[in-house]
C-alpha cells in the first residue's frame, strides 16, 4: 500500500489492516520528515552562501527566519505523528487485537 | 544617486551573483515540495484507525488517533511554509538584490509566452502595429529604432525637434526603457521566425542545434540582411598598427593598473581616427608575463559609411551575433603585434562595443583570461563557467540591454548594477545616452573600488603582485579598402 494509495480503515476493518495503514502512515511521515530535513539544510546552506547587507537583506533575513521556524514546527508535528503512529502500530501488533 | 555599494533593495548599486539565484531556486523548490508533502501527509492522515472489526482499539497508553492530529497540524504548517517560501522567493526576486541573475530567471519563466507573442506578431505585421500602439509603442519603438540603427548620434538627433528629443532622452534614461529593450531584443529571433515562416524556423532550429543564442541569431540575420541590402559594407580585412609604444625603462612609463578606476581611466577615449586598443605588459613577482588589453567603445555611431573605421555598428551587430566582427579581428591582430602568445595570462577590459570584443576573446579559451566590461551587451557571449568576469552596468543604460537576456544563465561572474538617477530624470545635457557615458562608468568604478565586498575585487586578482613600470602600446586599426 503506497503513501498515496491507502485504503480506508473504519468500522468492520480488521486490526491487521489497521496496522498496515498505520505502517503506511509511518513510512510516509518518515519519508516526508527526511526530505523536510534535507530542505531545511539546503535553505540554511543557500542563505549562508549569500553575503548581503542593507535593509532589504535584513527584511529578507527576518522572513527567512520565520519560514525556518514554520518548517521546524512542521517537522516537530511530523515527528510527533511519527511517534504516535509507530506506537499505535506496535501496540496493536503486540496486543494482538484483530 | 547614492555612493552606497552594498546590496540593497532600494539602494543605488546592485550586485548580482549566482548565490542569490541559487537561493531563490532553493526557495521555489522548497515551496513546491512543502505543498506536495502536505498533500501526501494529509492523504495518509485522513484514515481513521480508531475502530477495528471488534470495536474501538483499546490498547493501554495508545493514542487512539494514532498521530492523526499531529499529522494534520504538520499539514497546516507545511501549507503555510509553502506559501512563505514562494512569497520569500518572490521577495528575493523583486528586491533587486539579485537583479542581474533574477532578470534572467524571471525572464525564463515568461519566455514561452513572450516567444509565442513575438511569433504571432511576426506572422501578422498588422498586429505589430496594433501591439506597438497599444503599448505606447510609438515612443518606445521610435526610440528603439533610433537606438538600433545607430541613430543615437547627434547627426540623427538633428532630425528631431527639441521637445521630442528631450522626451526621448528622458524615456531612454529610465530602467524601464532598458528593460523593455532587453525584453524586445530577447524576442527578436521569434519575431524573425514569425516573419520568415517555416524556412526561418528551420534555420532557427539549425542554429539552435549549433548552440547559438536566439538574440545572436537575430543579430546575424539583421547583419546579413543589411549587408545584402548594401547598408553594411560586409566583412573586409583590417590592419592594426601601434601609434604609441612606451617601454618599461622609458621616462613616464606607467605602473600596473590597480583598481577598477584605473581600468576605466586607461580605456581608449574614442574619437575619429584615434586608437581603439591599448595593451600593457607587466611582470609579477615571479617574473610571469601579465597582459592587459583594453578595447574602447563604438566610434562611428551612425550607419556605416565608406570610412575605414571598424568600430562601427556593423561590428556591433556582428559582435553581438558572435560572428567575425572587424573590431574583434583588429584587437586580436594588435595582441599578436604586441607579442601576446596563445595561453598567456590576459585581462581583457572593454567599454561598450569594446566590452563585447573583450568578452568574446576572453570566452574563446585562447588565453588564460579574465574579463571586466563596462556598459557592454555581452549576453550572447558563451562564457565558460570558470572564466573570472565582472560586468558593470547602469540600470538606465540601454546599451547592455541590446544583447537581450541570456536564455541559459552561466554560473560564475559578477554583475554590478548601479542606478544613476533613482527614478528621476537624467541631468540636462545633449548626450542622448547619459547613462552610457564613460565618465559615469568612471564614477561607478570608483564606487566599486571603495566597496569592501570581496566579490567585486576577485576579478582584479591577476593585477596583484605586479610591480614597477610596464610596457604599453596603443593601436589604431582600420579596414583595408
Amino acid at each position: 500500500m503506497g503513501c498515496d494509495g491507502i485504503a480506508i480503515c473504519g468500522a468492520g476493518t480488521g486490526a491487521d489492516e489497521a496496522v498496515a495503514i498505520l505502517e503506511t502512515r509511518v513510512g510516509c511521515v518518515q519519508d516526508v520528515l527526511g526530505q523536510l530535513s534535507v530542505g531545511i539544510t539546503a535553505l540554511g546552506r543557500g542563505r549562508a552562501e549569500v553575503e548581503w547587507d542593507g535593509l532589504a537583506a535584513l527584511q529578507f533575513s527576518a522572513a527567512a527566519d520565520e519560514l525556518i521556524g514554520e518548517l521546524r514546527n512542521a517537522a516537530s508535528a511530523l515527528d510527533e505523528a511519527l511517534r504516535k503512529a509507530s506506537w499505535a502500530a506496535a501496540s496493536i501488533s503486540t496486543w494482538g487485537i484483530g | 544617486m547614492s555612493d552606497d555599494l552594498v546590496m540593497r533593495g532600494g539602494g543605488a548599486v546592485t550586485v548580482a551573483t549566482d548565490s542569490h539565484l541559487h537561493l531563490a531556486r532553493v526557495l521555489v523548490s522548497l515551496g513546491v515540495s512543502c505543498a506536495e508533502w502536505a498533500d501526501r501527509v494529509e492523504t495518509v492522515a485522513q484514515y481513521d484507525t480508531t475502530y477495528a472489526s471488534q470495536g474501538p482499539v483499546a490498547v493501554p497508553g495508545m493514542d487512539h488517533e494514532a498521530g492523526r492530529a499531529s499529522a494534520a497540524r504538520a499539514v497546516v504548517r507545511l501549507r503555510r511554509a509553502a506559501e512563505d517560501a514562494a512569497g520569500l522567493a518572490g521577495k528575493l526576486l523583486t528586491s533587486a538584490e539579485a537583479y542581474g541573475d533574477v532578470e534572467r530567471f524571471v525572464a525564463s519563466l515568461f519566455e514561452t509566452s513572450s516567444a509565442a507573442s513575438a511569433c504571432l506578431i511576426g506572422s501578422s505585421p498588422g498586429l505589430l502595429v496594433v501591439g506597438a500602439l497599444g503599448l505606447s509603442g510609438v515612443v518606445l519603438n521610435g526610440v528603439l529604432l533610433r537606438t538600433v540603427i545607430g541613430a543615437l548620434s547627434g547627426e540623427a538627433g538633428e532630425h528631431l525637434d527639441a521637445d521630442a528629443a528631450r522626451t526621448l532622452r528622458g524615456v531612454m534614461a529610465t530602467p524601464a526603457f532598458a528593460d523593455a529593450v532587453r525584453s524586445i531584443v530577447s524576442s527578436t529571433d521569434d519575431l524573425l521566425v514569425g516573419f520568415g515562416g517555416v524556412p526561418a524556423l528551420v534555420d532557427a532550429l539549425n542554429r539552435a542545434g549549433d548552440g547559438a543564442s536566439g538574440v545572436a541569431f537575430a543579430a546575424l540575420v539583421v547583419a546579413r540582411g543589411a549587408e545584402l541590402a548594401g547598408i553594411f559594407p560586409g566583412s573586409v580585412p583590417v590592419t592594426a598598427s601601434a601609434v604609441s609604444h612606451q617601454k618599461a625603462e622609458d621616462d613616464g612609463a606607467v605602473g600596473p593598473p590597480r583598481t577598477h578606476e584605473d581600468l576605466v581611466d586607461r580605456m581608449p577615449k574614442g574619437g575619429a581616427g584615434s586608437p581603439q586598443i591599448r595593451i600593457e605588459h607587466h611582470l609579477d613577482a615571479d617574473g610571469t608575463d601579465r597582459w592587459i588589453v583594453w578595447t574602447g567603445g563604438t566610434i562611428e555611431t551612425g550607419l556605416p559609411t565608406s570610412s575605414t573605421e571598424p568600430w562601427d555598428n556593423q561590428s556591433n551587430l556582428r559582435a553581438v551575433a558572435g560572428a567575425a566582427a572587424e573590431s574583434t579581428a583588429a584587437t586580436r591582430e594588435a595582441m599578436r603585434l604586441a607579442g601576446i602568445p596563445d595561453g598567456a595570462s590576459v585581462m581583457h577590459v572593454g567599454y561598450s562595443q569594446g566590452g563585447i570584443v573583450a568578452a568574446a576573446i576572453a570566452a574563446s579559451g585562447d588565453f588564460d583570461s579574465s574579463v571586466v566590461t563596462f556598459g557592454a551587451p555581452v549576453e550572447t557571449i558563451p562564457f565558460p563557467e570558470d572564466l573570472p568576469r565582472t560586468h558593470v552596468e547602469h540600470e538606465e543604460d540601454v546599451i547592455p540591454a541590446l544583447s537581450g537576456t541570456r536564455r541559459d544563465p552561466v554560473d560564475g561572474g559578477t554583475v554590478v548594477r548601479r542606478s544613476l538617477y533613482d527614478g528621476g530624470p537624467p541631468p540636462a545635457g545633449d548626450d542622448p545616452l547619459p547613462a552610457h557615458s564613460r565618465d559615469r562608468y568612471l564614477e561607478t568604478a570608483r564606487l566599486v573600488d571603495a566597496s569592501d565586498d570581496p566579490r567585486l575585487h576577485a576579478v582584479l586578482g591577476p593585477l596583484t603582485g605586479l610591480s614597477g613600470p610596464g610596457e604599453s602600446w596603443e593601436y589604431r586599426a582600420d579596414r583595408v579598402r
